[in-house]
């Protein structure tokens, strides 16, 4: 696609997914005319029930009822309203979560996973047993950011229920991907966020039933019913549930297509490089996602051949430091010094295209010869 | 019919320049600012880092005092509730007509053992300086007063505020939502230690805003994560809308003088029309010391649900846009010694740098004809 006058292949869709052309025209459309939906006259009623139109949208994908969509700014805030706003005193997570799971309560402790990145579910079972009910948050998120893997979701809430623990699931990227019900799900909680289903930065939500009372972490005006005080960002949300609609309209044959590149591409790449090896291939995994490990080359260098190329992919997850981190997933899924330390992610959207992951194909391989021959 | 906007306090609607800032860095930087491992990622914290700068110079500091937020709510509530306080500081002092944000944000520390006590103002909404100096003590950690109030768009001498705050060695915190963009803010001249500032009230969009502190200030984070911000917000920033507060914050550093100007004359003539064409009303707050676009007029015998079902083509409000949608009393007017009515209108009005002389006009009429209708 074409980025400033650039011809580049955005393959970061993991980190921000290229919004969608009716996405940006709602956007402008409502920031245009977006008032205070707090504001008791007609321009202030029109907001309020824009937002609640974008609120059903939402929980037509998640599955839930309008009411149970809280606002917020994004993913990281619904995480830390979810795992904080409960006031237990553990939180249990996984090893591949966010760092908004990761590092948000003061007493949190790790499940460990497979080497497909799926939990151990013996050790959730183990820990809950002697603990008081009430006592602990469990957070396991949808699918993995770092590898697509899915998570069992069903089965983590079952054993939640069984010993009377809180769940939460950090479900960013398994929304708009995959068919998610929440209310079946058996999960207490779930966030999402709006760019990373071609929605925009900037505005996310917490889905949970009101019936939890968790805490809010902001106090102020009364709006989002006392959970989520500040002016509502009209724009953002009505574009958010634009992106809901899309996703929920296109999901199978954005799934299939995005399937066939992600499959036809690991493939081609391990066929034409034999010391490359696919991360969780052999599980359920997210749609479009791939990381792919080029054993002793070191990600920071391979995601500068990519970006010298006009390609881009990310080694770790997007974070602030400013240096390309090695990814902390393949440490916890037990793979060797040899792997960690030297994959990259791709992850597709429905803006990708057959050309260009044969592009992407012919530079990895051509990375390959160079790098690891 | 298209409506007469005049509710600025609430809102403001977004300058056709931000907008297409917006426009064009959602287009063309979508990407996670905080990638580092492709070009796209690097222009998106390019991007940000040029906002930055923009927004610091607008208030008087440097770049890396500024950390984004989801807005001014936020903000407030991340300075007030994770201020490093010190043990024997535990007193917070905010004055009695700040926006809930902050006085529910001070209520919270009571719980965590703070005293929190209440500044009053006088009958035009401006701080009591001798019931302030009485309440100063040693054991002051924060002073929290707005530099510009919400409701009746009072001005305080922020100086005299900041000097009599740093002789107890107390830290000085202003909730700029409605002064940024409308008067000159200064951080380091008026002795201002942390400000928070909202996009969507000068000309940016909703979603985005910042605080921003000097080094005096040490706090955590609100918000956990991926420690973005350096660490005192996490989250994914949003580029576009941050592109659109950097812009807004650069035309009010090239069109705030003019602006004052045009939009007093605005006011002076609106609200001298009200005055005169509305028997019994008067004009509350601070004449002198007040932003250039607020008007609040008070209607005495005028039940305000009929007077706004009256009201045709024109947006204002009765008091703050709050979520429970203005039934309850304000906190702003009862502070100036306005009791609480039901049947006493006041007319919470704000002119923007959009307004025309003929839009203004319309309002005068329409208003007057409400008033009369409800009579």
């Amino acid at each position: 696609m074409v980025i400033c006058g650039v011809i580049m292949v955005y393959l970061d869709n993991n980190a921000s997914m290229v919004p969608y052309g009716e996405v940006l025209e709602a956007l402008n459309e409502n920031i245009k005319n977006s008032f205070n939906a707090g504001s008791v006259h007609t321009m202030g009623r029109n907001s309020r029930a824009k937002i609640e139109k974008a609120r059903l949208k939402i929980a037509d994908m998640m599955g839930c009822n309008a009411e149970d969509v809280l606002f917020t700014s994004g993913a990281t805030e619904s995480n830390n309203i979810a795992i904080m706003g409960g006031g237990e005193t553990i939180a249990l997570v996984g090893a591949l979560e966010h760092p908004s799971v990761l590092n948000v309560h003061p007493n949190t402790h790790i499940i460990p996973v497979d080497r497909n990145g799926i939990v151990d579910l013996e050790f959730i079972e183990n820990f809950l047993k002697d603990k008081k009910a009430g006592d602990v948050l469990v957070s396991v998120m949808y699918a993995s950011h770092e590898t697509g893997t899915l998570q069992p979701i069903k089965a983590v809430a079952k054993i939640c229920a069984k010993y009377m623990q809180r769940f939460h699931v950090d479900a960013v990227q398994g929304a708009g991907k995959r068919k998610i019900d929440f209310i079946s799900s058996g999960a207490n909680s779930m966030a999402i966020t709006a760019h990373k289903i071609g929605g925009v930065q900037g505005v996310g939500a917490l889905i949970y039933n009101r019936a939890l009372n968790l805490n809010p972490l902001m106090r102020g005006g009364g709006q989002e019913k006392q959970m989520r005080p500040g002016t509502v960002n009209v724009a953002g949300c009505v574009s958010f549930g634009v992106a809901c609609d899309i996703c929920v309209d296109t999901m199978d044959e954005k799934t299939e297509k995005l399937d066939y590149l992600r499959d036809y591409m690991e493939s081609e790449i391990t066929a034409r490089c034999p010391r490359v090896e696919i991360v969780a291939k052999d599980v359920d995994r997210l749609t479009g996602t791939s990381r792919i490990i080029m054993p002793n080359v070191n990600s920071e260098k391979q995601v500068m051949f990519m970006d010298l190329k006009g390609i881009c992919v990310a080694s770790g997850s997007a974070c602030s430091s400013g240096v390309v981190k090695e990814s902390g997933a393949l440490r916890a899924m037990g793979y060797d010094k040899s792997c960690i330390g030297s994959s990259i992610r791709i992850g597709m959207s429905f803006a990708t295209s057959k050309d260009e992951i044969d592009e992407f194909i012919k530079i990895y391989c051509d990375m390959y010869d160079k790098m690891a021959k | 019919m298209s409506i007469i906007y005049l509710d600025n306090f609430a809102s403001t609607p977004v300058d056709k320049e931000v907008l297409q800032e917006i426009n064009y860095v959602m287009q063309n930087n979508f990407a996670n600012p905080h990638s580092v491992s492709h070009e796209l990622g690097w222009e998106c914290n390019d991007i940000i880092d040029n906002a930055r700068l923009k927004v610091a110079k607008l208030v008087g500091t440097k770049s890396n005092n500024v950390i984004f937020t989801s807005g001014a709510t936020e903000s407030n509530n991340t300075l007030i509730k994770c201020l490093k306080y010190n043990n024997n500081k535990k007193t917070i002092l905010v004055s009695e007509i700040e926006h809930p944000c902050v006085l529910q944000s001070a209520k919270f520390m009571e719980k965590h053992g703070f005293s929190v006590k209440c500044i009053p103002v006088d009958s035009v909404g401006r701080i009591n300086m001798d019931k302030f100096r009485e309440l100063l003590d040693d054991t002051v950690a924060l002073v929290s007063i707005m530099l510009v109030n919400h409701e009746i768009g009072t001005i305080q001498d922020i100086k005299a505020i900041s000097d009599m705050t740093h002789s107890v060695n107390a830290l000085l915190h202003s909730d700029c939502a409605q002064a940024i963009g409308k008067i000159d803010i200064d951080m380091e001249a008026m002795g201002i230690d942390a400000i928070s500032i909202s996009g969507h009230k000068f000309y940016a969009s909703k979603g985005i805003g910042a605080l921003i502190f000097n080094e005096k200030v040490d706090i955590v984070s609100l918000i956990d994560g991926g420690g973005q911000e350096k660490s005192i917000r996490s989250g994914t920033l949003p580029t576009p809308l941050i592109a659109g507060l950097g812009k807004a914050c650069e035309l009010a550093e090239k069109n705030l003088a003019d602006d004052i100007i045009e939009i007093s004359k605005l006011r002076d003539y609106m609200e001298s029309e009200l005055l005169q064409k509305i028997p019994n009303s008067k004009s509350l707050g601070d004449a002198k010391n007040r932003i250039s676009g607020s008007i609040n007029l008070y209607v005495p015998n005028i039940y305000t649900d009929d007077f706004f079902v009256n009201l045709q083509g024109v947006a204002i409000s009765s008091g703050s846009a709050c979520a429970s949608a203005g039934k309850k009393a304000s906190n702003v007017l009862q502070a100036i010694g306005i009791s609480p009515k039901v049947e006493a209108l006041s007319m919470r009005i704000c002119i923007s740098n959009k307004n025309t002389k003929n839009e203004i006009d319309t309002a005068i009429k329409n208003i007057v004809s409400a008033i009369d209708k409800t009579k």
